[in-house]
């Protein structure tokens, strides 16, 4: 149960250390009504990659070692459930039309070559500790080092809604703050309130 | 995995699941979006006296000699009866909370184990805690210490004191008189999220002190990859 040991050397070998501080400033506030989004969730429920944390075959090395651990130490289908909608290129153009052209601006992001995914975390899931491989954007794109990932919240702040970058929480949000994850940076979020979360993953490069 | 339950188009309210007296004797803001409130005002000190590392490590001992969490919650569906491990709490004034998280929502007996570790099973360690606090009956003080592993959750709650309830074989709870205090016994880690209200800890050290006031909404979720523990003291101020 707990023979963590795998996952904390993983951290060691990548000079993770807690008690290094991370500045983590909210990078800026998007314009969005977070029904327009959960309007979309219901709209294409069927259409939800519905996943939870375990390897893949497509995913990066470093992204299935991250599963394999977060497997073998209790994490699986029951408790990191998540819904997502982006990766069809129909729903990743729908989103960033619903984001719109002065939103990517305010983010500094080309809107043309950005990946949105919208995320919905149930009560009881959570995203384990782990850091981004950006695979879904590079399947897309292809691998570009200036590419950067930004958290985007969507629903308003409610009790048991937290993520945490590095040594920072991040709680207590409004829908439209927006929170750049630096690349290699370990983060994890969880819901354990009882209303839904959602959230959205933004990837792409600097306008 | 198709869920049991529609998601509510309208936000679930906590509040209408609270026990009336609770919401009367200990009025609090139920506004998850207020910024202007105290709720970290309920930390106390850190408490430097004790061995916490050596209860932790001691704890995670004894958890690993049977590696089976005693506490999860779940809904039975047949019996329509919520469930805390053997327990059918269907009479304890947990349960409307209960059914808003395992009911109406996706917490279930998977993403909500712990190990418990409580009064006698404490040991040598039993005594020294015990007179930790003396403002609470001896002979009705409850101690618990929760090992919450990764990938768990305590669903969001207001205390009911339903064990207090089991313990001493009240009817029902005086939560005028009733108090609990909670002690973080590692320090903070990667993943260990915990919310008081609208106040999210963070960084937390081993030895903090707070005192769970009554009636103030709170949680906790371990998303990392070290267990999450902390110890509980509940009972009756003394008069």
């Amino acid at each position: 149960m707990f023979d963590n040991q795998y996952f904390k050397k993983y951290l060691a070998d990548r000079d993770v250390d807690l008690s290094m501080h991370l500045d983590i400033e909210k990078h800026c506030q998007l314009d969005i009504d977070p029904q327009d989004f959960t309007k979309f969730a219901e709209k294409h429920r069927n259409s939800a990659v519905v996943k939870s944390w375990h390897p893949r075959p497509f995913l990066s090395v470093m992204g299935n070692e991250q599963a394999i651990n977060a497997n073998w130490i209790g994490y699986n289908k029951h408790n990191t459930t998540e819904s997502n909608w982006g990766l069809a290129p129909e729903h990743n153009k729908a989103l960033k039309d619903i984001i719109g052209g002065d939103n990517f601006g305010r983010l500094g992001i080309v809107q043309d070559n950005a990946l949105v995914r919208l995320l919905e975390y149930l009560p009881g899931q959570c995203l384990p500790l782990h850091s981004d491989g950006l695979e879904g954007f590079k399947r897309l794109y292809g691998d570009k080092e200036e590419a950067i990932r930004l958290f985007v919240a969507v629903s308003e702040w409610d009790w048991g809604h937290v993520l945490q970058i590095h040594d920072n929480i991040i709680a207590n949000w409004c829908p439209g703050d927006a929170y750049i994850i630096p690349p290699n940076v370990f983060h994890a979020s969880a819901n354990f309130g009882i209303a839904p979360k959602y959230t959205l993953t933004i990837t792409g490069v600097k306008s | 995995m198709k869920l049991k339950h529609k998601i509510s188009e309208q936000r679930l309210d906590p509040k209408s699941a609270v026990p009336k007296d609770i919401l009367d004797q200990y009025p609090w803001h139920w506004d998850p979006m207020k910024e202007d409130h105290d709720d970290a005002s309920c930390f106390m000190y850190n408490i430097t006296d004790f061995d916490w590392k050596a209860l932790g490590d001691w704890a995670v001992k004894k958890c690993n000699e049977h590696l089976t969490p005693q506490k999860y919650w779940r809904y039975d569906e047949e019996k329509d009866a919520v469930m805390h491990a053997n327990d059918n709490v269907n009479n304890m004034p947990i349960k409307d909370q209960a059914l808003l998280a395992l009911k109406h929502n996706t917490h279930n007996e998977h993403n909500s184990q712990y190990f418990k570790i409580a009064n006698d099973e404490f040991g040598e360690y039993y005594e020294p805690l015990k007179r930790m606090f003396p403002n609470l009956k001896e002979d009705k003080m409850g101690i618990s210490l929760f090992v919450q592993p990764p990938g768990h959750t305590i669903w969001s709650h207001t205390d009911t004191y339903s064990s207090f309830i089991r313990r001493t074989g009240q009817s029902r709870a005086d939560y005028t008189v009733l108090r609990r205090y909670m002690v973080f016994v590692r320090d903070w880690d990667f993943g260990h999220f915990f919310h008081y209200g609208n106040h999210c800890f963070n960084q937390w050290h081993a030895g903090d002190l707070w005192d769970l006031k009554p009636g103030i909404y709170h949680g906790s979720a371990n998303a990392g990859i070290n267990p999450k523990i902390t110890i509980h003291w509940s009972g009756e101020q003394n008069d």
